[in-house]
């Protein structure tokens, strides 16, 4: 059936239903330790499972809406019964549950597999045989509510019932449209299944009345009754104005009004009754009050368009669209510094054409911020999935871990989170597994019961620090090293290790210090996986330790790797670019302040501090007049607290540059190595882009 | 021609509910000023349609409903509500009120919502 389905239609489906399992995800991870829900909770995940339901059903999913059915009828006994004897992590497993089942299926439906209905009826048994069980334990009080409820639901739809939307407008100034509608809603229950309806929160949230005011109320529901006979149905409801009624045949043509907003018709008037029935929709408006209709038909058509395309404040764009913006942003960029600076135009007195260039220049500057903000994403996204893990694996390996997150609303570009993700979720891993100790270890060590695992993210200049930390029992130096050594990683004797480089053995390709393979992790990947991730982006990883306090592991990547501030020099009649962000002074040496250490090395002087000299034309070979210190330019370049100087012939002046990456074939070879990219520049000529990082720790 | 029973603890209110409805198809066959009575005048007059107030001394709308709905689970019976009294409206339909209108009413909002109310079976 999904091949038949409009594709923007089940595009949808699948992102508000990812979205929805993802929050529900969250409510469920952030109830955590405690033995009931809130009722915030509660109603949220009933709203939730009821949309879910409702999407499905109209998508003809009929599985994943049943399943959503029966949890929603389990958090409904719930909800109306405050003194039901519940296990949080019972039901939290069902809900988790419909959360991968949901995940699944949404793959299943995106490649047209074949769905897996029976696991969906077997975990749906499952949560009614548990409802059945809570209700027989409920006292009988308990138990009316829930019937009353029942009601409201609806009787189960035969097999030839046929789908219908109805909305119902009430009179003006009637009053309480909300329980009006809640009235409606019991009302119509007696004769037909109700799938769902908008607003979803009549019954908890008086403010729904507004809203049914401004778009009347709508349901969708399962009846066997003919069209005519529902028509005289609901316009006998007392106090209901108008009734839009709209016959759905299995194509699923009637959809959720707020869940699709982009695929709803414009326009539901009367006059495209007839246009429209080909596509299987039969659209009749009869306002019961005709003389009013007729004198305020134009408005009323207004209305109901209006009613129908909620205002929404976001859009979803397809990465592949940002991606192509920023290249054409990178382009202009480019562009504009060619004309601006284009030797033509030297020489000449254009003071209108400066003022012009500057006002352009300020315009691309504010597109080409703009563009990478769009592109930056909360590192949440990340970290949310990192609550499931713990909770997961803590559940499994009967150890209590408590998850700490800060700075989650930290941004950084959709590139790098993409990159992110795997390593983040690897190192949780790692912490509950390896890094926090079973609970009569810790009891013994004298520690808190409970493991704390913290993962945090701050960005400090055009790089995003994530740390993720344990209270654990910390790494095992010995352990380590007899590791490496069996696995022939070791360059150097042991004893001549630092505690950090013997951590940093971790990172090497080949070593994993788990003894025993996990189910959650030591599948054979370890943190060389990490570092590989993390360098792709131009990140770094450290780690530190302190035995039986635990491991921290720090990631270092950059904010964006598009475009940077370059500071442009040349040495001989070669272009180079510096990042900005890594340069801390430029100066004429004085040679009184130059000098040699022990071991022949090149080193200046200034205030008081010693840093190397870098002489680029002696490590490139390249041919230059400038090859007396006080000829040429020092530049100090730093990176993470290292630097150094590099003696340059001349600075041009600053610049944004776009980051382009060398060539394959370039990158492949040795050649590349020092540099961490190229550009081009306003005159055409190509500048490659040093990879400080390297240039502060080459051996000289 | 349709017999009410109108049930408010103000007179004013209910002399304009009376008002309103004789001025149509409705008769207003009794009313009573709170719960207990309005139990006692429905055995008496066994009117088609009851308009009860929610507040009221001694016993409350809902009260009398649940009452007079045990004694005759067809009463037709309409809530006459004032704005905020949401739960209670609610309370009132799940245990069998028809309908019900909210203060301030427009006239023909309560004979709209009287004559579908009294034409259901």
């Amino acid at each position: 059936m999904a091949e038949r389905k409009d594709d923007s239609l089940l595009e949808l489906f699948i992102f508000e239903t990812l979205q929805n399992a993802q929050q529900l995800e969250k409510i469920i991870l952030d109830t955590g330790a405690g033995d009931r829900f809130s009722e915030v909770a509660i109603n949220e995940i009933f709203r939730i499972m009821h949309t879910v339901k409702g999407s499905a059903a109209m998508m003809s999913y009929s599985h994943i809406s049943s399943l959503a059915h029966k949890i929603e009828d389990l958090f409904f006994y719930i909800r109306e019964t405050p003194d039901a004897e519940y296990d949080i992590g019972t039901v939290s497993d069902f809900v988790l549950s419909f959360i991968d089942f949901i995940n699944e299926e949404i793959e299943v439906i995106k490649s047209d597999g074949e769905q897996d209905a029976e696991r969906a009826e077997e975990l749906g048994k499952d949560v009614e045989k548990y409802l059945s069980m809570l209700k027989n334990e409920g006292q009988a009080e308990g138990a009316q509510a829930v019937k009353s409820a029942e009601a409201a639901k609806g009787v189960p739809a035969a097999a030839e019932s046929a789908g219908y939307k109805v909305t119902l407008f009430f009179e003006d100034g009637c009053g309480m449209e909300n329980i009006r509608a809640y009235a409606a809603l019991l009302e119509i229950a007696e004769y037909a299944k109700i799938v769902s309806f908008i607003p979803a929160d009549i019954e908890e949230n008086d403010r729904s009345a507004e809203e049914i005011r401004k778009n009347g109320f709508t349901v969708y529901f399962e009846s066997e009754a003919s069209y005519d006979e529902l028509q005289t149905r609901f316009e006998n409801i007392p106090l209901v104005h108008e009734v839009v009624l709209t016959k759905a045949e299995n194509e699923g043509v009637a959809l959720d009004d707020t869940a699709m907003p982009a695929a709803e018709p414009d326009n539901r008037v009367k006059t495209e009754a007839k246009d429209q029935a080909e596509a299987n929709t039969e659209i009749v408006a009869i306002p019961q009050a005709a003389e009013k209709a007729a004198s305020q038909n134009g408005s009323q058509d207004s209305r109901k368009t209006e009613a129908h395309q909620p205002t929404q404040s976001i859009i979803s764009v397809h990465v592949s669209k940002l991606d192509k913006l920023m290249n054409l942003v990178g382009e202009l960029v480019i562009a504009e510094s060619m004309v601006v600076e284009n030797p033509d135009l030297k020489g000449m007195q254009l003071p209108s054409f400066q003022r012009e260039a500057a006002q352009l220049h300020k315009i691309v500057d504010e597109i080409q911020e703009l563009v990478m903000s769009m592109r930056l994403m909360p590192l949440a996204t990340v970290f949310q999935r990192t609550n499931r893990i713990v909770r997961d694996m803590s559940r499994k390996l009967g150890k209590q871990v408590k998850l700490k997150i800060t700075g989650e609303e930290t941004e950084v570009d959709k590139n790098i989170i993409e990159h992110l993700s795997d390593p983040i979720l690897h190192l949780v891993r790692n912490c509950v597994d390896h890094g926090i100790e079973s609970r009569e270890e810790r009891i013994a060590a004298g520690k808190p019961e409970a493991g704390t695992i913290s993962i945090e993210a701050y960005s400090a200049g055009s790089y995003v620090y994530i740390i993720v930390s344990d209270d654990g029992r910390g790494l095992d130096k010995q352990k380590i090293l007899e590791k490496a050594m069996r696995n022939g990683l070791l360059k150097k004797s042991p004893e001549s290790m630092t505690d950090k480089e013997i951590y940093n053995l971790i990172f090497l390709p080949g070593f994993s210090t788990s003894e025993t393979v996990t189910e959650f992790s030591g599948r054979g990947v370890g943190m060389d996986v990490v570092m590989q991730s993390i360098g792709t982006i131009g990140g770094n990883v450290s780690v530190d330790s302190t035995p039986g306090q635990g491991t921290s592991i720090m990631m270092k990547i950059p904010l964006t790797v598009a475009i940077i501030d370059g500071m442009n020099v040349t040495v001989g009649d070669r272009l180079f670019t510096i990042p900005i962000s890594n340069i801390r002074e430029s100066f004429k040496p004085d040679l009184k302040n130059v000098f040699r250490d022990p071991d022949g090395r090149e080193m200046v002087m200034v205030r008081g501090e010693c840093y190397a000299i870098v002489r680029l034309h002696e490590i490139w070979g390249i041919e230059t007049s400038v090859t007396e210190l006080s000829d040429g330019i020092l530049v100090m370049v730093e990176q993470e607290e290292r630097r150094r100087c590099i003696f340059v012939d001349s600075l041009i002046g600053q610049q944004q540059v776009v980051v382009k990456s060398m060539p394959e074939l370039i990158k492949r070879s040795k050649l590349a190595e020092g540099f961490a990219g190229c550009t081009l520049l306003g005159d055409g000529s190509i500048s490659l882009i040093f990879d400080v990082s390297w240039l502060v720790s080459f051996d000289i | 021609m349709y017999t009410v029973l109108v049930v408010d603890d103000a007179a004013f209110m209910r002399l304009a509910i009376k008002n309103v409805l004789e001025k149509n198809e409705f008769k207003v066959v009794a009313d009573a000023k709170n719960g207990v009575e309005a139990i006692q005048k429905y055995i008496e007059f066994k009117p088609d349609i009851v308009t009860m107030d929610i507040t009221m001394p001694d016993m409350s709308g809902i009260d009398a409903l649940k009452k007079i709905r045990e004694y005759d689970p067809n009463a037709k019976i309409v809530m006459v509500s004032a704005m905020g009294q949401e739960r209670m409206v609610k309370e009132a339909i799940l245990n069998g009120a028809k309908n019900f209108i909210v203060k301030p009413y427009k006239e023909e909002h309560i004979v709209q919502t009287l004559r579908k109310v009294a034409a259901e079976n």
